[in-house]
């Protein structure tokens, strides 16, 4: 485990609506010494990021109710939670929904299922991004 | 069916009415509307008896003539004194109507299909309870401006009794399909309600990444693209707008779309979002294949109408099996191999390890065939043949070989077998996803059956008018009594058996080919080499 003890343990948020899915992400990410809130909903996911100022959000795209890209999108409404680095899980495959996660502000897109390299992989990398977005160039 | 246990008390009439839509039929209402969704009660014949909220303009009318009709004018809003939850026989207290709206809120909220209890107001001035059954709905727009949705059919009062005496089914009643769809600024769909697989005899799969446009005649597909250029350009809500969708099998089904502006944080158009409805029946726009001229022509178009339906409904089925395929099959694959990683990663034990690693192994082969499977379905659906000449992604066919030969980068030795040949028109623009797909398959294929010394070429050929793009490998090639199989579905040569596939790749390459109007074929060389050859017209 790679140990970082002088470091502020990062805060992630894991909304996924397949119970078994959230609880083994959880424990994983746990293990990684991350501190893990992993929430059912998208709706959940919204109310835990207002509270916990998340460092990254992993969030399934299709779940009942606010489905990632509307969490994504109203996460984005709030200075707050603008640029949480977002990170989509999902089934879905089409390249086109790829673009427009990424287009919503999503930083990486993970097809399930997914190997735990590649999304750590991902999780690392959304974590070593700069925390605002710069403005685009002109 | 039982009725659905509400989350809140609404109270029950006393005399509930005995009326309620056919079971099996639907109504299918469209409006944007402020609160609730609305049920309505009818009675045998098809006449509105009962109304939920406090609007009763439509008691009396036929339900047919709601199919497709804005609902907005019969629904009060919550705080709208001038329509009290109170009627004739004052039998329900002061707040009905409150809890109905908590209700249809937290359903709307839900985007789940599930029947809920609400009130209707009774022609005769009493209170009932009807069923509504709701489907899809979603917060479409704004939670502080209220929701747009769309209504489906629900029952009320002894279900056996309405259905022997109702009348069957009008085909208006029936047909009448309500989705909720979003598209991009661009007009592409990003999402779809599964009800529009009825409105457009088509998985959604292959709708959503399509153009709006793309599913029109050709002959108004300019107008088309000229009302979305204005909708960009001026954005704003839309009621109404007819919607031409031209079915594979000829067909023109008529919608109506309403819809509103999706906005950005920064208040940038992101593209729209709002419900069709498809009043084909109404409209009988239908009526060519109605009105057969004479009883022999009326025959004659029956049975082709109901083989095409069988053939629709077939392929229905097929394209439904194969979405949820992808979707429903994945998120459990994903939690199967999820907890055979973290078993892997925690166990000192060999025995178990390796028992992990064989169920991982094993979920990343279904993954490759699902993605195979649903590969082979989307390049088979016309809409991509028909997206191919105008909506499809176009890169260079340099581009589309680098991409595809970057894929095998991870495994180095593999990646230095392979030598590119490429002719001066590999700068010819080329569908992405089609190209791309046979040439992954091909060098795939290649570096698997042949020896790992052995180089693999991939060669264009400058050939006016025509792309060509030869694999070839030193390998042994195709058995000869295996050569007229190779491009069957599930065919797995008797040189395969140490080979991991899904029997899928080349039957997905050839596809492909006939998709870009060319074709795949395989022979061997005199000089001992396996080529594969593709070619296809600019």
């Amino acid at each position: 485990m790679a140990a970082t003890p002088a470091k502020k343990r990062p805060v992630l948020i894991v909304a996924e609506d397949d119970p078994d899915i959230l609880h083994n992400l959880v424990e994983y990410f746990e293990s990684l010494d991350f501190i893990v809130y992993g929430v059912l909903s998208g709706e959940l996911a919204y109310e835990m990021a207002q509270r916990v100022s998340p460092d990254l959000i992993i969030s399934d795209l299709i779940m009942p109710g606010l489905c990632g890209l509307s969490l994504l999108q109203r996460l984005a409404e709030f200075e707050e939670t603008r640029d949480v680095p977002f990170l989509i899980l999902s089934a879905r495959v089409d390249s086109d929904l790829r673009e427009r996660a990424r287009q919503f502000g999503a930083v990486d897109f993970v097809t399930k299922p997914f190997s735990l390299a590649t999304l750590k992989g991902a999780v690392e990398s959304a974590l070593s991004m700069p925390k605002a977005q710069e403005p685009a160039p002109q | 069916m039982s009725p659905h246990a509400p989350a809140a008390p609404i109270p029950r009439s006393k005399e509930t009415p005995e009326i309620g839509l056919a079971e099996g039929s639907q109504c299918v209402a469209q409006g944007e509307l402020g609160f609730a969704p609305v049920a309505i009660l009818a009675d045998a014949s098809g006449l509105v008896r009962g109304i939920s909220g406090a609007g009763t303009e439509f008691l009396g009318w036929s339900v047919d003539e709601l199919i497709g009709r804005s609902l907005l004018a019969v629904v009060s809003p919550p705080d709208d004194s001038s329509h009290p939850p109170t009627s004739g026989n004052g039998s329900e207290p002061a707040g009905d109507l409150e809890s109905e709206v908590s209700l249809a809120k937290s359903l709307l909220r839900s985007s789940e299909s599930r029947p809920m209890d609400v009130l209707c107001r009774t022609k005769e001035g009493t209170w009932a309870r009807a069923q509504l059954l709701a489907n899809a709905l979603g917060p479409l727009i704004n939670g502080a401006e209220g929701y747009s949705c769309i209504l489906f059919g629900w029952v009320n009062g002894p279900k056996a009794d309405v259905h022997e005496k109702a009348p069957a089914p009008t085909p208006t009643a029936s047909s009448a399909s309500g989705y909720v769809w979003e598209i991009d600024r661009d007009g592409s769909f990003i999402d779809i309600s599964e009800q529009a697989e009825n409105a457009f005899a088509l998985p959604t799969g292959s709708i959503v990444g399509f153009n709006i446009a793309s599913f029109v005649p050709k002959s108004i597909e300019e107008p088309t693209r000229q009302w979305l250029e204005q909708l960009v350009s001026e954005p704003a809500p839309f009621r109404g707008k007819e919607y031409f969708v031209h079915l594979d099998d000829g067909s023109i089904r008529v919608h109506l779309l309403s819809g509103k502006p999706i906005l950005g944080p920064e208040g940038d158009l992101l593209g729209f979002r709002g419900t069709g409805l498809d009043v084909t029946t109404e409209r009988n726009v239908t009526r060519p294949l109605q009105e057969a001229q004479s009883e022999t022509d009326k025959e004659a178009q029956s049975k082709l109408r109901d083989a095409y339906e069988a053939e629709r409904r077939r392929s229905d089925i097929e394209g439904r099996l194969i979405a949820m395929t992808s979707h429903e099959f994945r998120t459990p694959l994903a939690a199967i191999r999820l907890a055979a990683e973290l078993i892997q990663s925690r166990t000192v034990d060999p025995w178990t390890a390796r028992k992990a690693d064989t169920i991982m192994s094993k979920v990343d082969f279904l993954e490759s065939v699902v993605s195979d499977v649903l590969d082979l379905q989307r390049i088979r659906d016309s809409r991509v043949a028909r997206a191919s000449k105008s909506n499809l992604k176009l890169e260079t066919l340099s581009a589309v070989i680098h991409r595809v030969l970057e894929e095998f980068e991870s495994e180095a030795d593999q990646a230095q077998r392979i030598v590119l040949d490429l002719a001066d028109n590999a700068e010819t623009l080329v569908p992405t996803f089609l190209v791309s797909r046979i040439l992954r398959n091909l060098v795939e294929n290649a570096l698997n059956y042949s020896p790992e010394t052995s180089p693999i070429v991939v060669r264009s050929s400058d050939s006016p008018g025509h792309v060509e793009v030869d694999v070839i490998d030193g390998g042994p090639g195709v058995p000869s009594e295996d050569s007229e199989h190779i491009f069957n579905e599930f065919f797995r040569g008797a040189n395969s058996t140490f080979v991991r596939g899904s029997g899928l790749g080349l039957p997905i390459a050839r596809e492909a080919a006939l998709r870009l109007g060319g074709s795949l074929t395989y022979r061997r060389d005199p000089g001992g080499y396996t080529v594969f050859s593709l070619q296809f017209p600019l």
